[in-house]
């Protein structure tokens, strides 16, 4: 046993000095022919799987699983269903907000690309400051409302890193019938966009609280074709989590455009009668299918709408986004919506009405 | 060097990030990835496999299908994940190619500072040392993996990872001090 010991230290004082010896042997580095022999294999469509390698010892993780399991039996034995709903059915991160509201849960872009060609901003210098507050009402088909909340919108000059920029700040509460006791979520947003070309720069949504959590935030910067940035959690009755966001966004279903942005979008682009065009609405894009929305607009109409902002001459534009028809008035002098009307809300019998109030 | 078109702003994102974006097929993205993480694959590649060629062919088979496999990647170390990835992949090719037993020494690898004769002999135990003593070796006290990393890799247990390390030491000084063959 000695002599296995003494055997033993002495091969453990040769590790102890072949370790540095071992790991100073020249290894090759990789070079740019490497790289470019990956990007042709993946150009060409190669593809494949790499071995499963687990992420942590299987013991642990099945007395890590075993507790999971128990701590959620736990759980939904002590708590009744009713304590453990909380004051938004949706907690998974995504947009619902904004003047297209639901229907612009974006998704992934479709196998082939929009049908209309994109709609051409050309009248970006014709955009103004702006203020503007709308009501939003959800009633069902016998005239009921259901709900009723307004929102605003102030478009402002801004610079951002040196940049002109127009600031869209958004202050909205979450429509829809709340439960009994539930608090309404309000969402904040401020965007950016570059005054030459409405190039989306950089967003800031906060929406508090958001499901079990005392507020959410998404933050996007907007580099070249990509969104990035970050989702965060904060309080609530859970540890906080982040996500991050690193799309890429396709160049077929440009241009792309913020939710906030669409009241005011038309008024940069030259409507006439038949005109139509394609655009995509970002998501939050923390969720793959939260990522844009392609959405098509065209002319149907021409027609004068009153709101309780008062009396305009207006395009009637139908929108189809994701199948669906919306109605959307917008303001022939400056090409703000004042009017939008979805009555195929998810199939349930609610018809959702914006109408301008201010501005 | 810069492999592809990787802008600035690829250099600032963390590994979660970059996994996300590279995981739709954002090549930029693949691109700062292997800008961070080949040269250490590539190295663990080479000192398991001891020829430039087959390691960059772990390396590139492993850039090639990581977009899919990042999209099934769960939150941890990046780079951790990456060179188990990669260790996986040269045993295989180790494997897929144990028949062919040619070893080589790149000539244009360049030595650092210390005696080349000593290292020169030193690579060429470490070459010929049998295949499975030279994976743990190389896992163990290059690459510092624990005996449990090394075990779940090798899907051999714990135990033998040792004793495999306790012979490879042995037969690798045996053959540093004697020039015996280990």
């Amino acid at each position: 046993m000695r002599w296995f010991r003494s055997h033993r230290a002495r091969l453990d004082d040769f590790a102890d000095a072949i370790r540095p010896e071992l790991a100073d042997l020249p290894v090759p580095a990789p070079g740019g022919a490497l790289w470019e022999r990956i990007v042709a294999s993946r150009s060409s469509g190669v593809r494949g799987i790499v071995p499963s390698i687990s992420h942590g010892r299987t013991k642990r993780r099945r007395a890590l699983g075993v507790l999971s399991v128990a701590a959620a039996a736990l759980i939904v034995a002590l708590f009744p269903r009713s304590t453990r709903r909380t004051s938004a059915p949706n907690q998974s991160p995504r947009s619902e907000y904004g003047i297209l509201g639901g229907v612009a849960f974006a998704q992934e872009a479709r196998a082939h690309g929009p049908t209309l060609p994109p709609i051409e901003m050309t009248k970006v210098g014709a955009l103004r400051p702006t203020s503007l507050e709308f009501s939003r009402r959800l009633y069902d088909s016998t005239g009921r409302t259901l709900d009723e909340t307004h929102s605003t919108l102030v478009m402002e000059s801004a610079f951002i890193e040196g940049v002109p920029a127009w600031r869209i700040i958004a202050h909205e509460p979450r429509p829809g019938a709340l439960p009994a006791g539930a608090v309404r979520e309000i969402e904040d947003d401020t965007l950016f966009l570059a005054r030459d070309d409405l190039r989306l720069l950089g967003n800031a949504i906060h929406v508090k609280p958001y499901g079990r959590y005392s507020r959410i935030n998404v933050a996007q910067r907007f580099v070249e074709d990509s969104i990035l940035g970050r989702m965060t959690t904060e309080g609530g009755d859970s540890r906080g989590v982040g996500r991050p966001i690193a799309r890429q966004l396709q160049g077929d279903y440009a241009p792309y455009v913020n939710d906030r942005f669409v009241p005011m979008l038309l008024g940069a682009v030259d409507v006439r009668p038949g005109w139509s065009g394609s655009v995509s609405v970002l998501g939050w894009a923390v969720r793959d299918d939260d990522v844009f929305m392609p959405v098509e607009l065209r002319v149907v109409g021409s027609e004068r709408v009153t709101v309780p902002a008062g009396t305009f001459d207006c395009w009637r534009i139908l929108i189809r986004a994701r199948g669906r028809d919306i109605l959307y008035w917008s303001r022939k002098t400056d090409g703000v919506g004042v009017r939008l009307v979805d009555e195929t809300r998810r199939g349930e019998n609610v018809i959702r009405e914006v109408k301008l109030v201010r501005g | 060097m810069i492999p592809a078109r990787v802008d600035r702003h690829e250099y600032d994102l963390t590994d979660r990030e970059l996994a996300a974006a590279a995981s739709t097929g954002d090549m930029r993205a693949l691109g700062a990835l292997y800008e961070r993480y080949a040269p250490a694959m590539l190295a663990t590649a080479y000192r398991l496999l001891l020829r430039r060629q087959d390691a960059e062919d772990v390396v590139h088979d492993t850039f090639v299908r990581l977009p899919e496999a990042l999209r099934r990647y769960r939150d941890g170390n990046l780079g951790a994940w990456l060179r188990k990835v990669t260790v996986r992949m040269a045993l295989s090719a180790r494997r897929s190619d144990a028949n062919r037993a040619i070893v080589t020494l790149d000539e244009h690898l360049t030595y650092g500072s210390g005696d080349p004769t000593a290292r020169v002999a030193l690579e060429q135990a470490l070459a010929v040392l049998n295949p499975a003593l030279r994976a743990v070796l190389v896992l163990k006290e290059i690459e510092g993996f624990s005996h449990a990393e090394i075990a779940e890799l090798l899907d051999i247990s714990e135990g033998s990872s040792q004793v495999r390390l306790h012979r490879a030491l042995r037969a690798l000084r045996a053959h540093l001090e004697k020039g015996e063959p280990p």
